[in-house]
């Protein structure tokens, strides 16, 4: 009876631990296969082209859900002082620029299919091309500096600034102008025009396994910092959080 | 092991897809064209399957090391 409590206590901790990154490449691993095979409504302009949604998309989300998680850090970090929140941000940080890369490429090989142009200056494109230089200049800002405590003050300020900037950049100045992209300037997007019931079961399984892997990747890149950190002497073991001691 | 790892999931994801069926339809864009043709469809999808098992793979090798570099410290530490 106790082996058994033992084992069903074991199971439920290795799930806990890993389940949710299981989880998260599971289902990018399926979304990226249904992506190509299921059976999209055929359109006119969008054609199969409508599979990118299941691409572009999920990423964005991502990395504005993982940019959103940063800025909520490094407010944190403001408030609390704690080294290991500053580290986790800008893991974060470069962990949403990757998606954003990734997103930004995959909406141009879609604007190159549906508006026979790989760029257009349109609200939205300039926007969200914008928004990813903001954050590269949040890399760059960081790198610049040596000192560790004003690195992770200035950065987090930085970071909240650029989060701030970064909503009106992608979400609100393009609904208030003419755009051709789904969503902005009275276009529609998510709606009976792209997006059936058969494309929601891939579609939100997508964005919740790439919200997961991008978590999951984040977590990995600043674990293994603070660990080196701490092997380098730079910081004393007591910044090891929970975040780092679960995994023991 | 973790190639052989990947080799092995890649090739579990070739079959699978080999058996399922195929319902695009023929389009007007001539790389979707391309793409389209059941073939190169599965080959594409194999071929992204593939990446994304190596991505897999090497934050698996990543926790990995994290674990050993703790592991270091802990025992540093006592």
């Amino acid at each position: 009876m106790q082996q058994a409590g033992g084992f069903f206590s074991d199971a439920r901790s290795f799930l806990i631990r890993y389940g949710w990154k299981l989880a998260g490449a599971l289902l990018v691993a399926y979304s990226l296969a249904m992506g190509l095979v299921m059976q999209v409504p055929q359109l006119p302009v969008l054609g199969e082209s409508i599979r990118n949604l299941f691409y572009h998309v999920p990423l964005w989300f991502s990395m504005t859900f993982l940019l959103l998680a940063s800025a909520i850090n490094s407010l944190r970090y403001l408030a609390t002082n704690r080294p290991q929140l500053d580290v986790l941000a800008a893991a974060q940080v470069r962990v949403a620029l990757w998606f954003g890369f990734a997103g930004l490429f995959t909406g141009m090989v879609w604007a190159r299919t549906t508006w026979g142009t790989w760029w257009v200056n349109d609200p939205k494109l300039l926007g969200a091309a914008a928004g990813i230089l903001f954050y590269v200049a949040y890399v760059v800002l960081r790198n610049s500096m040596d000192d560790l405590q004003r690195r992770a003050r200035v950065s987090a300020v930085a970071n909240i600034l650029f989060f701030c900037m970064f909503i009106p950049t992608i979400f609100i100045i393009p609904r208030l102008t003419d755009s051709l992209h789904p969503g902005s300037g009275g276009n529609p997007a998510f709606n009976v025009y792209d997006l059936d019931n058969r494309m929601r079961w891939v579609f939100y399984p997508a964005v919740l396994g790439w919200i997961l892997l991008g978590i999951w990747m984040a977590s990995l890149s600043a674990r293994l910092q603070l660990l080196q950190a701490v092997a380098a002497g730079l910081w004393d073991q007591d910044v090891l959080t929970t975040a780092v001691r679960h995994e023991q | 092991m973790n190639n052989k790892r990947g080799l092995v999931l890649g090739c579990l994801c070739w079959m699978l897809l080999a058996m399922q069926p195929v319902h695009a339809q023929s389009l007007d864009h001539s790389v979707a064209e391309w793409l389209m043709q059941n073939d190169r469809l599965n080959a594409v999808i194999v071929v992204l399957l593939i990446i994304f098992a190596a991505l897999i793979v090497f934050l698996i090798r990543q926790e990995q090391k994290i674990r050993q570099l703790q592991k270091k410290i802990n025992n540093h530490h006592e």
